[in-house]
């Protein structure tokens, strides 16, 4: 799982969908951007400014066409001007025509005849019904009443209800300056227009005087008159009208009641002559022309809008879980540990911010050179699509530049290059870094190199320096002297408590080392440098110590196993030997040579066991292969039971023992077994060695604070002691040179390790012809 | 006649212990690897065996072991070369008899092999009147009435002294006395003396009631602590 999350593969795949995700959030979000700026993000009011501002116009044409009608002129009446005619067909000519047109106030058949052929003379989507609610009469587009009585059933129906369902629609009433248009939004139909139109409606031609109109200062006609009529088209108009102003906040005005909003100030100041009711929408259907298309392309806006917010948000979360997804796995190795740093993440981190700033602020540089561009492209619709792709490719680009540029530095802050890699870090951070460490390891090395007794005076220097300047600063009543003085007194505290800290560890360990514990080690932490180089050594020291001891544990355990499995092989042709041995005997008669000579062969075969068995006792006892099970044991008891033992083998030897025991018992701890071995080994030398006929003295002592039991086993040799106490110690070691008798010479060795296995010791002492045995045991506390 | 398996790798051991046990009247088979052994205690189930434990194909201590599975308890005999206390252990538990250490008395090795047999065949017949006052400590047996001890069925003669530490010891069977203890108890006097007599006649005692004096199987040296009777079965 986590070597896929970190495979190249996802990698690839999270950048395409991040690049894929991220242009989709811009371009659906630049999309919903515009979409209000379109029809003004009310779902009732379904505007655009050029369809309202076209709208508006038809409404002034209306309203202007409708006083014509009042004021008497009639179609019939106009003869046709061959030139307007051919105006109107779009022919460019300069006639005096032109003033006409532009000037409505000095009324004309030829405007008359102009505002007919805009409004009736083809079929349009644009339809108007007017009303002279006095007189009755009625001025209404051709197909509005079969429009209506279609839509909602009879023409009062749609008046009343119907209209309100059209895409654009506005009601006028001249006798209250009531306007209604769809949904109640500002700025839907310029007020101003609105109030040029109801006034125009209200009076008769002759009534109107330019000062009047200009007064209401109404912008759209100024654009109209600024520009050249003949060569304007209506997309043309449309274009300038939007250029100039689209939201001219002085003109937004709450359409229901003129009485409350700020606009009434500039209600004529004659009251109304005339009412009018004044209809008008936009139909869908009613003929191919401008209105149609716009009125598609505002419903397509519509929808837009709805998805392009919903893709918004969708793509811009995508986008932000995507980001984060990159983040995790940039730079990760496959196994998600290490940060693989590419070519381009050693380049110097500032010009990658640089290059990242450089990015991000182009936009905005774009932005404010061409922002008239962009005010046009924003409000312009449609689209014109081939933008598209351009744009697209642009943001793409911008998009794949930023997160290369943007990644590298995560890499950066992951691997902790960021400041290595920088212009700052390598030129003047990491060389101070060097510097630094270079003067003070010289400074260190030096000082470390200096011998200890230099340093101590160097040491002492420095204290002297510095109680000197804090006496100084003393003297000087300051009180920074006496911060010097305290601090100085505080380190060299530190100093003493520290160096007495390392020798209590470092006396600890030596007393455990000299103890026996090879495996203890003086701990290096945290120590005084000195000190640290004193316990190195010392550690050393016991490293190869224990060494060492480990090394002849070894061999000297080999050598035991070895001796073991020597004995036991030479323990089964001994078997045969001592058995067929047996089995001579008991063929031989009992008397005679052969007979002789067959019991000196059953003697030396036993003998060979002993030796044997001492062999390998001997060997276990000095390599420490016998497994000691101390107790504690009355050591006077014992020596009753060994002694008793060998009563009869003294009394043989005519030996008298002369024991000298304790009243109380003696407990030592000790392995009983162990214990009893060397002393039958003593009383078995006894037996051997002593004069017969002598006395044999044994004495159990308990030296005063030594916290171990004596025991001295004392006896006159019969053959004279030619051997040094340390040579008797030795194995193979007997008191007679001719080794005809039946010992094997490991008696004394083997007392000997078995006394210090269990923590006692052994020796011999030898005066004249006397043989002196001491053996101490540690008393049981 | 009791028929005795041997079994050893060593053929001169079988041989020579062969001999030995024909001339007391013993039925031998001899086998030597443990395949063999038990071969032949399954052709015929003899009244006791003697195993070598390091055996070619299968050693004494799983053939023992595998035996007394089998539900067989005739006494089993070990004879090895190994000393070490471990190994007696060992071989004990898994269901020996005896131990026998190479290199083995012919005499010690005959007396051994009659012990085991005695015991086997006549253990636990007493009646219960005279267990009254009989006490029992493995094939050893005091009689308190009729002041008789019998080791294996076989009578033994002890003096009055050696007959009341042994009697003391066996009514306490496991528990340690010291000789003091023993002194007071026989003599009801206070051993004020630094004398060794408990020990002399303790040791004469094990060396008529043990096989081997050395390697007492009955009374047994706690040294430095005292003496006691205990058997191990």
């Amino acid at each position: 799982m986590k070597r896929l999350f970190y495979s190249g593969i996802t990698k690839v795949w999270l950048a395409v969908l991040l690049l894929f995700s991220s242009i989709s959030a811009v371009s659906y979000g630049f999309l919903a951007l515009r979409a209000p700026v379109l029809y003004r993000n009310t779902e009732n009011v379904y505007s655009t400014k050029w369809f309202s501002e076209l709208f508006s116009k038809y409404v002034e044409r209306t309203a202007v066409y409708v006083r014509y009608l009042e004021d008497g002129y009639s179609l019939h009446s106009t003869t046709l001007d061959p030139q307007l005619e051919l105006l109107l067909e779009g022919e460019t000519a300069k006639t005096d025509l032109e003033n006409a047109l532009r000037n409505v106030y000095e009324p004309s058949e030829t405007a008359f005849y102009y505002y007919y052929s805009k409004l009736n003379k083809e079929p349009t989507n644009y339809q108007y019904y007017v009303k002279n609610t006095e007189t009755g009469t009625v001025y209404a587009s051709k197909d509005f009443e079969r429009y209506a009585c279609e839509k909602s059933g009879s023409l009062d129906a749609f008046l009343s209800n119907g209209i309100i369902s059209e895409n654009l629609y506005l009601i006028l009433n001249t006798q209250n300056n009531r306007t209604m248009t769809g949904g109640g939004n500002n700025d839907v139909l310029n007020r101003s227009t609105l109030l040029w139109s109801m006034d125009f409606l209200r009076r008769p031609l002759s009534d109107m005087a330019e000062d009047v109109y200009y007064k209401y200062n109404y912008q759209t006609d100024i654009s109209y008159s600024n520009k050249d009529s003949a060569e304007m088209s209506e997309t043309d108009y449309l274009h300038s009208v939007s250029d100039q102003t689209y939201l001219d906040k002085n003109d937004i005005t709450v359409n229901e009641s003129v009485k409350n909003s700020p606009a009434g100030t500039v209600a004529p100041a004659s009251p109304p002559k005339h009412s009018y009711l004044l209809y008008a929408f936009i139909a869908d259907d009613i003929a191919e022309d401008g209105f149609s298309a716009l009125s598609a392309n505002f419903n397509r806006a519509k929808e837009d809008y709805r998805h392009c917010l919903k893709y918004a948000i969708l793509f811009t979360l995508t986008t932000i879980f995507l980001f984060f997804c990159c983040h995790a796995v940039s730079g990760r190795q496959k196994d998600g540990t290490e940060i693989r740093l590419h070519f381009y993440d050693r380049i110097f981190t500032e010009f990658i911010l640089a290059a990242l700033a450089g990015l991000f602020a182009l936009p905005f540089l774009l932005f404010s050179f061409l922002q008239p561009f962009f005010t046009k492209f924003i409000i312009n619709y449609p689209l014109h699509s081939e933008w598209i792709p351009a744009i697209l490719g642009g943001f793409a680009v911008f998009f794949i530049l930023a997160a290369i540029l943007y990644f590298s530095l995560v890499r950066r802050i992951k691997a902790g290059t960021f400041f290595s890699s920088s212009l700052l870090g390598r030129f003047i951070l990491a060389p101070l870094k060097w510097l630094f460490s270079l003067v003070f390891l010289n400074l260190k090395e030096f000082f470390t190199s200096l011998p200890t007794l230099w340093k101590t005076l160097l040491q002492l220097c420095a204290a002297a320096l510095w109680l000197l300047i804090s006496i100084l600063f003393l003297f000087d009543s300051s009180f920074f002297g006496v911060l010097l003085l305290f601090f100085g007194a505080c380190f060299c505290a530190f100093l003493c408590l520290r160096n007495a800290l390392d020798h209590t560890r470092i006396i600890h360990s030596t007393e455990e080392m000299a103890g026996g514990n090879l495996s203890a080690r003086i701990s290096l932490k945290s120590m005084l440098p000195s000190n640290k180089r004193l316990s190195e050594d010392i550690n050393h020291i016991c490293d190869g110590l224990h060494f060492a001891v480990e090394e002849q544990t070894k061999s000297e355990r080999m050598k035991t196993e070895l001796i073991t499995n020597v004995s036991h092989d030479i323990k089964t042709p001994l078997t045969s030997i001592i058995n067929y041995i047996e089995l001579i005997k008991n063929e031989l008669p009992d008397e005679g040579t052969v007979a002789e000579y067959a019991e000196i062969l059953s003697q030396k075969s036993w003998r060979l066991k002993a030796l044997i068995d001492d062999l390998v006792e001997a060997s276990k006892a000095s390599s420490g292969t016998i497994k000691l099970e101390p107790i504690r044991f009355n050591a006077v008891e014992l020596l009753r039971q060994a002694v008793g033992e060998f009563e009869e083998r003294l009394t043989e030897r005519n030996l008298k023992i002369c024991m000298t025991l304790p009243d109380t018992p003696v407990n030592v701890l000790a392995d009983g077994d162990c214990t009893h071995r060397i002393i039958e080994n003593l009383l078995s030398n006894v037996c051997k060695y002593a004069l017969s006929g002598t006395r044999v003295f044994i004495t159990l002592d308990l030296p005063e604070g030594t916290g171990v039991m004596l025991l001295t086993i004392k006896n006159t040799s019969a053959a004279i002691l030619s051997k040094t106490p340390e040579e008797l110690l030795m194995r193979f070691s007997r008191g007679d040179e001719a080794r005809s008798d039946e010992s094997s010479g490991l008696g004394l060795s083997i007392a000997e390790s078995l006394a210090s296995l269990q923590g006692g010791t052994f020796y011999v002492e030898t005066d004249g012809d006397l043989f002196k045995a001491k053996l101490t045991i540690p008393l049981a506390k | 006649m009791y028929h005795i398996l041997v079994c050893d790798d060593d053929k001169e051991i079988v041989e020579a212990i062969r001999i030995y046990l024909s001339a007391e009247g013993y039925q031998v088979t001899s086998a030597y690897n443990g395949t063999e052994a038990l071969a032949a205690i399954h052709a015929e189930t003899p009244h006791l065996a003697i195993l070598d434990i390091m055996m070619p194909e299968l050693d004494g201590l799983h053939l023992t072991k595998k035996l007394r599975e089998e539900g067989l308890t005739f006494p089993i005999l070990f004879l090895s070369a190994k000393a070490e206390d471990t190994d007696k252990i060992l071989g004990l538990n898994i269901g020996a008899d005896d131990y026998i250490t190479k290199p083995f008395r012919p005499l010690e090795l005959v007396a051994r092999v009659k012990s085991a047999l005695r015991r086997y065949t006549t253990f636990g017949n007493l009646s219960d009147e005279e267990k009254e006052h009989c006490y029992t400590v493995g094939g050893l047996t005091i009689n308190d009435d009729t002041k008789e001890v019998t080791v294996d069925g076989e009578p033994v003669r002890l003096t009055p002294t050696e007959y009341a530490m042994l009697l003391l010891l066996t009514q306490n069977r496991g528990r340690v006395f010291s000789t003091e203890q023993i002194y007071t108890a026989i003599w009801n006097e206070p051993s004020f003396g630094a004398d060794n007599i408990v020990a002399v006649h303790i040791r004469h005692i094990r060396e008529k009631i043990e096989i081997n004096p050395r390697e007492p199987r009955y009374l047994k040296v706690v040294w430095g602590l005292g003496y006691k009777i205990d058997w191990q079965d």
